[in-house]
């Protein structure tokens, strides 16, 4: 049984008929226990075992719905909200580099490369860092706006824009696409490949098509079209057939027409469509109003579509095994009949354009304003999440034959098929005690160890071992014999069938307080007490051994490698290992989370799992034995802690068993707070791709051109004379967990040894002596997979100083340096003056690229953190109990405050950052500013304006701007005037813009005098005048001329 | 009643399929056309002359703004309404000298699209419900508060409320620039305001009000 069968039951809903009897629900179809539950509430506890279906609070109510809806009809589809834990989360906006907001297409290359399109260009993401391929970085490229991406098969990537533009990046070029064709392509919406390797293109002009030939090039004459009806989207199906939705219908293209699906006696819903095929070839249609299965006989309705919230952007496709479809904030997954919804809320509001998976299975959304999200399906298991409760203060697991589950702390609970059960009473009526230890005997029967004593489990309770009574049970342990070893806090119980004998520090035990039992391949017994381990015979009880070297390590954990070694958990004292007689000790420096150790497990693939008071700690037995012997000082190996999705990262170890594999091979884990489980077969699958992306060298001016895709490895890279240094740029491909990459890189040639680059991603070489050499690089994935080496050839050209060429470049050098000297010197006086003002000019403009940064960080951080605080304050509003009013009035006020600093910080932003100069252009921007005015402090203004958009440029359109900001800024501020006006007017040859108040007048005082000063400095900026005209009590008036050239 | 010729211009296709068969079905509204930007928009508007236009406000190449001040230059009368994501105050307080008469959220519900479209056609102004409660101000006093002011600070009030200045106020009604502050003072006193501009913005708010209580003194 694992985790995702426990899922799957829970979601299929189809076989099993439910009951609900009290907070128990109870699957009738399977099992005769069904009458048992329909009692009620109260389940008396009876000799068969009660299973508990699985179920998460949130949960229950959806679940029972779905159930009796199921039974009326075997087609309905039943929305169960999903938890928010189901997924790790990550966005990335243009904060963290993204081009831009809107990600309208998402693919991968055959190479790796995750690459995106915005509509502030294309780009190349490694996990990592975006690589931006646009208007001002690329030539060739004559438009930001990505509409549309392919990756082709073949290996090159094609993109289409919103003006008609097809470009195809290949082998390390970037062409545009041009048909030949006597027809203007409009906005490309969509390109796509069928798998008889025409392309197709779909612009709202119409849909081409032409042929690829064996390396992805398009063949010259092989275009054409194939309708002029406006396209949308290409989709493409299971067979490698590309669908087209257009104008009501939908099209399935061939090389040389098109047939509408409607001629397959397919009927759909009105409106557009976004397309997905499952596996299985099914389609599934996403319409106006309506989410749904479309086949030639029906269309069936999933989901019934809001289509006041569908406008606003959402997507439809099928990945891992499974349909999603995202709108607004939720992304609902698809699953045979069960519908999970999955509040995304804290990430994406208005929609999505682009779904996609990638190699590794990750789910990545490209949101239609909001960037880009990754969900990660969680690795590690979490028993809390299945249970949908919290879990505290877990010690053991084990295994039953049958395959349940067990584990410990304030209750015993086991699950199998799906189901739960849950232990919480003795037989002698005594309380339930803290269960710490778990053994199963061989007959299967569970015993548990806990601090009041040995308790063997019957029925659903737990019956005490008389015998034990009032002992701290610590470990347990059966042996090859069926004998029960019993570790308490006061020595060591043996139980052989009726027989018992004890064994503590006076009998030869190192300590009384034993916390680890178990047996060797040799037969003999080795006890881990809180002062090293004893070795007894199984037979005599006698002891053989007393290793000397561990007195005085807490022992937690014993393990008999294949090797022959013993490897011994410590609290505090790392991992040790024994062998021949010696032990070394691996720790915390090695590159162990820490060096308290409470479990070590050996998973099917051979890797050993660390179970340490930080995470769990995964390794090969080389590289333990590498550092063991002294050969190496590093660990190769990968942690698992709260960033793979778990709870706590905290176990809580020093009772026996604190992990155990179970027999599909998972390993589980009782931490802290939560039971975790791992599928090692799973975990394994990510190995990582290293590129080299760039290599260049910063003497000499010699840098190589940045390359649009990767290095082209193919080539030797020549470093010229005079140049010895060498900076290459490499990159791991693996998006996962992209983070926690590590590198190593080599120089053949010049380094003997792997250097260490930890999760840097350059290797710089300051000096390099002429030859030739090799660079080589790989990466190693967070778990503990090394990728294949990517390497690339080298050569330094020797120098060449002493060569006649060289003399007589010195000469000419000389000459032409005096000769450069006096011309310079008469370049400087010209240009002194024109570099003044160029200078104000940037200090201008960096002072408006500071503003626009004030203003994102205001907008993205603290505008979010107070609508957050806002939502916060509503909830508990909404949650409180009315008998609290102080409590509730003070949650109001945060409410209305924090909605009121939402709009303060809104303005603040607004005037920061003129956004309407370029929405609404000059004009209508400065009335705007009197607008609000006028709104927010009810100074009235006449308005007597001319448009005059254009007639300067937006550099100088900007500075007007903000000359009138400032100057209506201070009729609020110092006027104390109810009203004003406000003239624009074009003369014909300069710009006029006067701005009249009616009131006090300019008195001089600081703050006013440094603000006209910088009009007076703007306004000569841009070669005109500004004059004041201010006489007490009756008002002032501002007149700016700045000249144009229309 | 007589047929609206409608068309969409807005550069999803998806929206554009949808906000046409919603249209479709409602009986007065014809749908003549649609357009994927402005340029294309201005072509269509000049060979169909619809009576409306639904213009998504970010658009590639020549957004909805723009596209509505082309229109107006080339004295085009078709009434616009937008249809934008964006509760953007700015471009609501410029509707007017746009000529926007429709302003709707894309997430709102389909009867107010329709709506709009009726109100806009009928040669009303009309505003999602959504963007009126944004920029609606509170109110600032209860009503009562203004019968608490003597005949002379009403008149001081009233003259505030028509935006004239101290110097302007002490003119007409003959009385010392300090005696209209005294007032002034006094006023704020009695109204619960603080600051000129809390002043000035009660009286241009209230303004009818004021008016009103103002003649009711005045006459008795």
């Amino acid at each position: 049984m694992t985790m995702e069968s426990v899922r799957k039951q829970l979601i299929d809903i189809r076989d099993h008929r439910i009951f609900l009897a009290g907070h128990v629900i109870i699957r009738g179809s399977k099992g005769s226990t069904s009458d048992k539950g329909e009692k009620g509430g109260s389940v008396t506890p009876e000799v068969v075992p009660i299973w508990c279906r699985i179920f998460s609070v949130n949960r229950l109510r959806a679940l029972f719905v779905s159930a009796v809806v199921a039974a009326l009809s075997t087609t309905t589809f039943a929305v169960t909200e999903g938890r928010s834990t189901d997924f790790l989360i990550t966005k990335w906006t243009t904060e963290q580099g993204l081009p831009q907001n809107t990600v309208t297409s998402i693919v991968q290359t055959s190479d790796g490369y995750i690459w995106l399109g915005t509509f502030g260009g294309l780009a190349r993401f490694d996990g990592i860092r975006f690589t931006t391929f646009d208007a001002t970085t690329t030539p060739n490229f004559r438009t930001n706006r990505i509409l549309s991406l392919h990756a082709n098969p073949k290996g090159g990537l094609w993109a289409g824009t919103d003006s008609g533009e097809v470009y195809m990046i290949q082998d390390n070029v970037l062409a545009e696409f041009d048909s030949g064709l006597d027809f203007t392509r409009k906005a490309v919406w969509g390109i796509e490949q069928d798998g008889l390797g025409n392309l197709y293109v779909s612009s709202t002009a119409g849909i081409e098509t032409v042929a690829l030939d064996e390396k992805g090039w398009p063949v010259t004459g092989t275009s054409k079209i194939l309708t002029r009806v406006e396209g949308y989207k290409l989709f493409r199906d299971r067979n490698e057939r590309v669908w087209a939705p257009a104008q009501g219908n939908i099209l399935l293209l061939d090389g040389s027409g098109i047939t509408p699906i409607t001629s397959f006696g397919y009927s759909l819903p009105p409106g557009g469509y976004d397309l997905a095929f499952d596996d299985e070839g099914a389609l599934f249609v996403s319409a106006w109003a309506s989410l749904g299965q479309a086949s030639p006989s029906r269309f069936r309705e999933i989901l019934a579509v809001d289509s006041s919230v569908h406008r606003t952007g959402s997507m439809i496709a099928f990945a891992e095994g499974r349909v999603w479809f995202q709108q607004a904030h939720e992304l609902f997954e698809i699953d045979g009949f069960q519908i999970i919804s999955h509040d995304l809320s804290d990430y994406v509001r208005q929609g999505t354009r682009s779904i996609f998976s990638d190699s590794e299975g990750n789910l990545w959304l490209g949101t239609q304003t909001e960037g880009l999200i990754r969900l990660r399906r969680r690795d590690i298991g979490s028993m809390s999440n299945l249970l949908g409760r919290d879990l505290t203060g877990l010690f053991a697991v084990v295994q039953q034959p049958d395959g349940t589950i067990w584990f410990t702390g304030n209750q015993l609970t086991g699950i199998r098929d799906g189901q739960s059960r849950t232990v919480n009473a003795v037989t002698d009526k005594t309380p339930f005690p803290r269960i710490q230890t778990l053994a199963v005997d061989p007959e299967g029967t569970l015993f548990a160890g806990g601090i009041l004593g040995l308790y063997r489990l019957e029925g659903e309770r737990l019956a005490p071992v008389p015998a034990l009574s009032n002992r701290n049970v610590q470990s347990l342990f059966f042996d090859k014999d069926g004998v029960l070893w019993v570790g308490t806090e006061t020595g060591l119980v043996v139980i052989r069938g009726e027989k018992l004998s004890f064994l503590d520090e006076a009998s030869g035990l190192p300590a009384n307080s034993v916390h680890f039992i178990t047996q060797t391949s040799d037969g003999l017994i080795w006890i881990g007490t809180k002062n090293g381990i004893t070795k007894i015979n199984q037979e005599t009880l006698e002891t053989v051994d007393v290793i000397d070297n561990l007195t005085g390590y807490f022992v937690r954990d014993i393990l008999e490698a294949a090797d022959g070694s013993m490897w011994i958990g410590t609290y505090g004292g790392g991992l040790k290992r024994m062998k021949g007689g010696r032990v070394s000790t691996v720790t915390r420096v090695h590159g162990l989370p820490n060096n308290f150790i409470s479990r070590v497990l050996v998973a099917d693939d051979g890797k050993y799992w660390i179970l340490s008071n930080f995470g769990i700690f995964v390794v090969t037995l080389d590289e333990l034995n590498r550092v063991a012997d002294g050969s190496a000082s590093v660990l190769g190996g990968a942690i698992y802690s709260v960033a793979d999705g778990m709870t706590s990262s905290e176990a809580n170890g020093g009772h026996q068993p604190a992990g155990i594999k179970s027999m599909d091979g998972r390993l589980w884990f009782p931490m802290i707070d939560d039971l975790v489980s791992i599928d090692p077969k799973k975990t394994a699958a990510i190995s990582p791709r290293v590129v080299i992306e760039n290599a260049f060298s910063r003497d000499g001016g010699q840098a190589q051109i940045r390359v649009p895709l990767s290095y082209d490895t193919s080539k030797q890279l020549e470093i010229g004379e005079g140049v010895r240094n060498l900076e290459i740029e490499y990159t791991g491909l693996s998006f996962t967990n992209p983070e926690a990459l590590r590198y190593v890189y080599k120089l053949e040639g010049l380094d003997t040894e792997w250097i260490d680059a930890g999760h840097r991603r350059t290797a710089f070489y300051p000096y390099l002596p002429a030859g030739n050499y090799q660079f080589v690089v790989k990466a190693l994935s967070a778990n503990g997979v090394w990728s294949e080496t990517a390497s690339m050839q080298v050569r330094v050209a020797e120098y060449f100083w002493e060569s006649r060429w060289f003399a007589s470049i010195v000469f000419v050098a000389v000459a032409g340096l005096l000769a450069l000297v006096f011309w310079n010197r008469l370049r400087q006086l010209r240009h002194r003056q024109a570099r003044r003002a160029e200078f104000a000019r940037q200090i201008l403009f960096a002072g408006e690229q500071e503003r626009r940064r004030i203003a994102t960080d205001l907008h993205d951080g603290l505008s979010q953190n107070l609508l957050l605080v806002k939502n916060w304050a509503r909830l508990a509003v909404e949650n409180a109990n009315s008998d609290n009013a102080a409590s509730l009035q003070y949650m109001n006020r945060i409410d209305a405050l924090a909605a009121e600093s939402i709009n303060e910080t809104r303005t603040i932003v607004e005037n920061l950052v003129p956004q309407n100069l370029h929405r609404l252009g000059l004009t209508e921007a400065i009335l705007n500013i009197t607008d609000q005015v006028q709104d927010g402090f009810g100074i009235v203004f006449e308005h007597d304006v001319e448009n005059v958009d254009g007639v300067l440029d937006d550099e100088s359109e900007l500075s007007v701007f903000r000359m009138a900001q400032e100057i209506i800024n201070n009729i609020v501020k110092h006027s104390e005037s109810p009203r004003g006006h406000l003239l624009i007017r074009k003369d014909p040859k300069e710009l006029v813009i006067e701005i009249s108040d009616f009131g006090v007048g300019i008195r001089n005082n600081g703050s006013e005098g440094s603000g006209l000063h910088n009009l007076e400095e703007r306004a000569e900026l841009l070669g005109g005048t500004v004059e004041f005209d201010s006489k007490r009590d009756e008002g002032t008036r501002v007149k700016i001329r700045v000249p144009h050239s229309i | 009643m007589r047929e609206v010729r409608l068309v969409i211009i807005d550069d999803h296709p998806l929206l554009r399929f949808g906000l046409r068969d919603l249209l479709s079905a409602v009986p007065e509204i014809e749908v003549v056309g649609e357009a994927a930007n402005g340029a294309q928009a201005i072509e269509l508007i000049e060979e169909m002359k619809p009576d409306i236009a639904i213009v998504d406000v970010d658009m590639p190449l020549v957004d909805g703004i723009e596209l509505v001040k082309l229109l107006r230059k080339r004295n085009k009368d078709v009434e616009v309404v937008f249809l934008t994501i964006h509760k953007d105050r700015s471009l609501l307080r410029s509707l007017p000298r746009l000529g926007v008469r429709g302003y709707v959220l894309k997430e709102s519900a389909t009867d107010e699209i329709i709506d709009c479209v009726r109100s806009v056609a009928n040669g009303e102004r009309y505003v999602s419900s959504k963007l009126e409660f944004d920029v609606a101000s509170p109110e600032v006093v209860l009503p009562d508060s203004v019968d608490s002011l003597t005949i002379g600070e009403l008149r001081v009030l009233l003259l505030i409320s028509h935006s004239r200045t101290n110097r302007e106020i002490a003119d007409e009604l003959r009385v010392s620039v300090r005696t209209v502050e005294t007032h002034r003072y006094n006023i704020c006193a009695k109204l619960a305001l603080s600051g000129t501009h809390s002043l000035l913005k009660f009286a241009v708010q209230n303004k009818s009000r004021i008016a009103h209580a103002a003649s009711l003194r005045e006459t008795t």
